[in-house]
């Protein structure tokens, strides 16, 4: 029978297995991308072949780690195998057993030089404290961790830490400085973080300093805050989003010269003086590019502390307004004006309508 | 050999592992790490590259994977991403992959070859070892003994 591709798939008997043959690195590449060790570890049965190959992958990943392949497979793996990335998802609230099989791992992951850590539980769930072996290691490039209390990273420094991400995080010291812990930070994000007074007696909400001199990425998206003071001479790129139970932190110092692209969104801010204290720091920051929906503006042009100044952004480039419904064109001409004040010519202006009205996770929330 | 087109755009030729030639634009070359290494190193000028681990089938899909990827810089992500979603499907026979897999690792083009990887990792995500080994004729070389052996070994990846 007559294939119509050049290579028969399943023809005759004497096929060779190409799979088999490609190189260890090629195997691993793909083994990297089932993204589950376990699936990599049932390999080992195909043939001699297969059988050690999972055990030098240098990238391990574990999605459901209360049973006893998480053990099983860490000490079945070659010993002088290095981790480069560690990704793990525990349910906390499968008792202790959990956490310590967590810290455990974490631990083996530290002494094998992971570069790459990712620390999941359940968003819904309770959030466990940082694993005790996290605050030692020197090898981590990228750290992400979610639903977990991060108090305890306030008294460690990663000095090689690049990346952050923290997500449904609670962090209870009253002051985080971010730039203290980690120096040199390239790219943080920071996704639904709580950040209170704790036992400091600071005050109900706490305060973040992000002052790195190596930040380019800022990315703040439903972060609870009360006061944010954010010096960050290399930032090239900041986001900030609230959603409508939000409150907006108080930006009590700016100051981000290199600024050029900024977006920032906002369902009914409560408090019109602290949004136009963020959006005259970012428009002194002299940003090229800036992302804005239309409600926050309503909400400054309803207090009247709005219009009747000139627009701090003077190098405006690109402007990209978004309208949560069809309004008053009329008046989003006029932001539209405002904005472009300082840049008669721009280069791009996006007037995009979202139509129908999104709140919570639609489509403007998306990175 | 080095010629430039109307463009002012710097071609340089390719040659297969079966003496196939295939003149490109340095830039669509120059997606392969391998190639750009090569270039800088001066050696696209005397005459053609040649690429012995390559044959000229699949180099001909590297190059439509690399002129694609070298002139998609400000084109929507999604629209990529449906190209690629095609180009694999059109080589979605496993002899194909496991070439173009090598190819990719060979020329070091890290988006052809993290695409190539997902989509085999894809066909054995959820498949039983027995399934595996029909699908990519991969031989049981185990003993009875050996296999049972090996089965006990890793019994925690089967629960």
């Amino acid at each position: 029978m007559e294939h119509p591709k050049n290579h028969k798939s399943n023809g005759g008997e004497e096929e060779e297995d190409r799979l088999s043959r490609l190189p260890n690195d090629v195997i691993h590449r793909i083994f990297y991308f089932l993204h589950d060790t376990r699936t990599a570890a049932r390999t080992a049965v195909l043939s001699k072949r297969w059988r050690n190959l999972w055990t030098l992958l240098p990238d391990l990943s574990f999605r459901y780690s209360s049973d006893n392949f998480l053990p099983y497979a860490l000490l079945r793996r070659d010993q002088h195998c290095p981790v480069c990335s560690f990704y793990l998802f525990t349910y906390p609230e499968s008792g202790d057993y959990a956490l310590d099989l967590r810290d455990w791992a974490v631990a083996y992951a530290v002494r094998h030089g992971v570069c790459h850590l990712d620390l999941r539980h359940p968003h819904d769930g309770i959030r466990s404290i940082v694993p005790p072996a996290l605050l030692t290691c020197q090898t981590l490039k990228t750290l992400t961790l979610a639903a977990v209390d991060v108090s305890e990273l306030s008294s460690a420094c990663f000095h090689t830490v690049t990346t952050l991400r923290l997500e449904w995080c609670g962090f209870h010291r009253g002051f985080f400085d971010v730039s203290a812990i980690f120096p040199n930070l390239a790219d943080l994000r920071l996704d639904k973080v709580d950040f209170d007074g704790g036992s400091q007696g600071l005050g109900k909400g706490g305060v973040m300093e992000v002052s790195g001199t190596k930040l380019v990425y800022f990315s703040m998206r439903k972060v609870c805050c009360d006061r944010v003071k954010l010096c960050a001479p290399n930032l090239v790129d900041f986001s900030w989003s609230i959603d409508a139970s939000g409150v907006v932190s108080d930006f009590f110092e700016i100051d981000i010269p290199s600024l050029q692209r900024a977006q920032l969104l906002a369902y009914l801010p409560d408090d019109g003086d602290k949004l136009l204290k963020l959006l005259n720091g970012v428009g002194n920051a002299n940003a090229e590019s800036l992302t804005i929906n239309a409600r926050p503006i309503e909400v400054l042009v309803t207090a009247r502390l709005f219009m009747n100044q000139t627009s701090p952004f003077r190098k405006l480039k690109s402007l990209k307004l978004i309208l949560e419904s069809e309004g008053n064109r009329e008046r989003f001409e006029k932001i539209k004006q405002y904005f472009l004040m300082g840049t008669p010519h721009p280069q791009s202006v996006e007037i995009v309508s979202l139509g129908s009205e999104k709140d919570g996770d639609g489509t403007l929330w998306k990175h | 050999m080095s010629i430039t087109t109307e463009n002012n755009e710097k071609m340089i030729t390719l040659m297969s592992s079966d003496g196939e030639e295939f003149v490109v634009e340095e830039a669509v070359a120059a997606q392969s790490q391998t190639i750009k290494h090569l270039i800088e190193d001066g050696c696209s000028t005397e005459g053609s590259i040649p690429l012995p681990n390559v044959t000229g089938r699949v180099l001909s899909e590297v190059i439509q994977y690399c002129k694609k990827h070298s002139s998609s810089d400000d084109k929507e992500e999604k629209e990529l991403e449906a190209w690629d979603a095609e180009f694999v499907k059109a080589a979605d026979d496993h002899v194909a992959l496991t070439d173009l897999m090598m190819a990719a690792n060979f020329l070091d083009i890290k988006g052809l070859l993290d695409l190539v990887a997902q989509t085999l990792a894809n066909m054995i995500t959820g498949k039983s070892p027995e399934e595996v080994r029909r699908m990519w004729n991969i031989k049981n070389d185990f003993t009875p003994e050996e296999a049972e052996k090996v089965r006990k070994e890793n019994q925690w990846a089967f629960e």
